[in-house]
């Protein structure tokens, strides 16, 4: 590739990367915005609700405005989607980054990061060459306006649906628990807010005492919503004219709350129950005294009705984890269950009731960690091959007979283990030096001659066998009699023999 | 036959490369008289003898796992054996062992008989089934070229080729393979069974009574030649980045890991898991008509490079999750990550 080329390509590569990098800041953005949605819509309904909640919980003293949670409503969501769009969009490229893009975009096989690699490598080698003029074939090819990168198809339409009704249900059931209109933030405030001062000043109804705390829970949430000034300064009053507010509050209630459903105003209902001991604390000491003893007595029954079922409830689950065994209820007292007692355990009905329920506690056990698990005996050490009988006077628990040293190690089966073959060991320093030689000596016998021998005939023998040599006499001149070592009457007797041998005649013959 | 020299144009790369496909084709072709479909495993083979490497077969009995290699050692004339692994098997069957001869004179003497492994194409057939000590003796003889016994070492001619069948459903009384070895194969090429248009000529060349005789359309010396061809394909920093960063991302706890390998890999890939990759992404380039790697070609390769290197863990195994996932989790991490 001479210079002209080379000029030519990177010129080309360039232009691709501008163009490039503008694409895949909106690929990002727009990737970022799918991404984030699922975070971001939720904000839609959750302001909202969150609100709702403030309002039924009856916390309505410090409370926002309406139209203030409406705009949070509506910008929170857009403000956290543009936020990471932008950051997406504005985080820095790499160097071949839009290059990289453009390829996988047209599918051509990285070959413009390729080229803007050998570009600037100066030690290039003919295989990098080839590849630098293919690059440029193919780059001289695109046009870089045709390219646009593919978006990520997010289509905010088919999200915000009911992000948006969900929101809008919550906002609407929100102001119908301030005792409000939706509209109210929008110009009639001032009205609704004559109404709870046209309240206030009504005289309070004293025949309607059983629905004290039922009536006292709307003017309660009446101010919550209505950020005035009269609010803060004259609560005592309102407390006091508790009861005529609640009448004087029922028709607006009437008004606003003619849509309401009977889940929503039993649930304003439920809420009484909450609301009442912070909301009617002055009250008792102003009616009768023994009533107001004789009121919180209920309550301490039901105080410790409700204490017992919670050490009996520990008991339970302290009981089941420990027969479960599990590490899990570690932490528990298990001297509380009536199951650590197991050793009370007497008669035999009882224990097989409780070897089943053993057995139902490895079933539930396994259930836990996720089905069947193998059997636990494999979770045993394995076989002590100590040779010892017992552990002192005890007897071994593992010993099952296969205890022992293991057998030989087999040999490999090479001709080097054949017996009578040595093979010297291998010589530091002489790496293979090359076939060993060893021949083994046979000793073979040699011929020999043997002596001749003529076979002839055997006959009796035809003369005497002449003169038996003598041994020769004793040193120390004893009698020729004796016969050398033989006794005197013993060499009569073989003397007297060979003469009668000689002496008689041959029968044979 | 030109020699081996580096090219030192652009259009002598060209030249090269253009060799080289040719060369590929012409055995691919004549493999393909004999074998029907799987072209795939083919191409996978074929890859493996050109980068230098060995391959793992694994299917089930008769989709031609043999006849493919046996098809290859004839195409290419390269020396051909065949080793049947059996539990009996020793390391001295299959590399050799000096017996005792007798030598001029009455005497005797140990000569050295060689093993099958001594060839250029060795095919170790069902090689699960052998112990383990017999699996070892294949790796000095994967890894260094040469067998070592006794005091001899034999030097192994070039090309020099192991591929090794194993059946994946009947594991009763076989060895898996150690992962030392595992890590020794270059591909591990899953075979799976022909389509039903590939019935038609399998059963016509196999049991009529024409014989198919494979002709060599290549031979070890141009083998090498090409071999020294792949190895100068160069590899941009990209495609590097990107193997070293998929093989990173089948090691549990790496940044690059996706959730499914922290959950479900016990051990990832090793370096040689990276050369692997880049070796077969310089054979896939110069098929592709290109004179470099891209990051697609390490990407093809992804899956038959990982997937012997990757040990699953229990929970894998409880929750039927296989290698190939795996990789595939990692891949896509890995695109998704580079935008």
């Amino acid at each position: 590739m001479n210079q002209k080329q080379e000029t030519e390509l990177r010129d080309r590569l360039e232009l691709l990367a501008n163009h490039g990098a503008s694409e895949l800041r909106f690929v990002r953005a727009d990737r970022a915005l799918r991404d984030e949605a699922p975070r971001a819509l939720p904000l839609l309904w959750i302001i909202p609700g969150v609100y709702a909640l403030a309002v039924f919980v009856g916390n309505a003293g410090n409370l926002p405005s309406p139209r203030l949670v409406l705009a949070a409503m509506l910008f929170a969501p857009v403000v956290w989607l543009a936020f990471h769009a932008a950051q997406a969009a504005l985080r820095p490229l790499g160097a071949r980054a839009p290059l990289a893009a453009i390829d996988a975009h047209l599918g051509l096989q990285d070959r413009l990061c390729i080229a803007a690699e050998f570009l600037d490598d100066t030690s290039r080698s003919s295989f990098c060459e080839a590849a630098l003029e293919d690059s440029l074939a193919v780059a001289m090819e695109i046009e870089p306006l045709d390219i646009t990168l593919e978006r990520s198809g997010w289509r905010p339409g088919e999200e915000v649906g009911p992000h948006v009704a969900a929101a809008a249900i919550l906002f609407v059931l929100s102001m119908l628990l301030g005792g409000s209109t939706p509209a109210l933030p929008f110009g009639t405030a001032v009205e609704r807010e004559a109404t709870v001062v046209a309240g206030l000043d009504t005289a309070p109804n004293p025949k309607n005492t059983d629905a004290l705390g039922k009536v006292d829970e709307t003017p309660l949430a009446i101010p919550e919503n209505a950020p005035t000034e009269k609010q803060s300064a004259a609560p005592a009053k309102e407390k006091e004219k508790g009861g005529k507010l609640s009448e004087e509050t029922k028709p607006s209630e009437g008004k606003t709350g003619s849509g309401k459903s009977s889940d929503a105003q039993s649930q304003t209902a439920a809420s009484e129950s909450r609301g009442a001991p912070s909301g009617q604390t002055p009250a008792p000491p102003k009616g009768d005294p023994k009533k107001a003893l004789e009121a919180p007595k209920p309550k301490k029954k039901k105080a410790a009705e409700d204490k017992p079922r919670e050490p009996k409830n520990d008991e339970d689950q302290g009981g089941s984890t420990a027969g479960k065994g599990s590490a899990k209820g570690s932490n528990r007292n298990t001297t509380t269950s009536k199951w650590s007692s197991k050793d009370q355990v007497t008669t035999p009905d009882e224990q097989e009731i409780e070897d089943d329920e053993d057995t139902e506690d490895e079933e539930e056990e396994q259930e836990n960690r996720g089905g069947m698990q193998p059997n636990l005996r494999d979770r045993r050490p394995p076989v002590s091959r100590d040779l010892r009988i017992g552990f002192g006077n005890q007897p071994n628990p593992d010993a099952n007979g296969r205890g022992g040293p293991s057998e030989a190690k087999k040999s490999r089966g090479t001709a080097s283990l054949v017996l009578g073959v040595p093979i010297p060991d291998r010589i530091k320093g002489q790496p293979n030096p090359g076939p060993t030689r060893i021949t083994q000596e046979r000793i073979e016998p040699s011929a020999e001659d043997p002596l001749p021998d003529v076979a002839r005939a055997q006959n009796t023998r035809g003369e005497a066998v002449g003169t038996v040599a003598k041994p020769a006499p004793p040193a120390d001149g004893a009698s020729d009699e004796s016969g050398g070592n033989l006794a005197p009457w013993m060499s009569r007797l073989v003397k007297n023999y060979f003469t009668s041998r000689r002496s008689a005649p041959r029968a044979t013959e | 036959m030109t020699p081996a020299t580096e090219p030192a144009t652009s259009a002598e790369a060209r030249k090269a490369a253009a060799r080289f496909l040719t060369v590929y084709t012409n055995i691919k072709d004549e493999i393909g008289r004999m074998m029907v479909g799987q072209d795939d495993v083919v191409e996978g083979v074929l890859t493996a003898l050109f980068a230098g490497g060995h391959v793992l077969l694994e299917g089930v009995p008769g989709l031609g796992k043999t006849m493919l290699v046996r098809c290859l050692g004839e195409a290419v004339e390269l020396d051909f054996s065949r080793i049947q692994f059996t539990p009996d098997m020793m390391p001295a069957d299959i590399q050799g062992a000096q017996i005792l001869v007798d030598s001029e004179g009455g005497g005797h003497e140990l000569e050295f008989r060689e093993g099958p492994l001594v060839a250029n194409v060795v095919l170790a057939d069902e090689i699960n089934r052998a112990t383990p000590k017999t699996q070892s003796a294949l790796l000095e003889a994967m890894q260094e070229r040469q067998i070592t016994v006794g005091r001899r070492t034999i030097k192994l001619a070039e090309p020099y080729c192991v591929m090794a069948t194993q059946n994946p459903v009947e594991q009763e009384g076989t060895y898996p393979l150690p992962e030392a070895q595992l890590d020794r194969f270059l591909l591990k090429l899953v075979i799976g069974y022909p389509r039903e248009s590939d019935y038609d000529a399998i059963l016509e060349r196999t049991t009529g009574t024409q014989e198919i005789v494979i002709k060599p359309v290549s031979n070890g010396v141009e083998i090498n030649e090409l071999r020294k061809i792949v190895r100068d394909v160069p590899v941009p920093a990209q495609a590097k980045k990107h193997a070293i960063r998929l093989v990173m991302g089948t090691q549990p706890g790496s940044d690059y890991a996706p959730d499914e390998v922290n959950e479900y890999v016990a051990l990832g890939a090793s370096p040689r898991g990276a050369q692997a990759l880049l070796l077969v992404g310089k054979v896939r380039a110069l098929l592709g008509g290109r004179f470099a790697v891209s990051t697609d070609d390490i990407d093809y390769a992804a899956a038959n490079v990982l997937r012997h290197r990757v040990m699953l863990n229990f929970h894998a195994m409880s929750d039927n999750v296989n290698a190939d996932k795996i990789v595939a989790a990692v891949v896509n991490k890995l695109k998704n990550s580079a935008n």
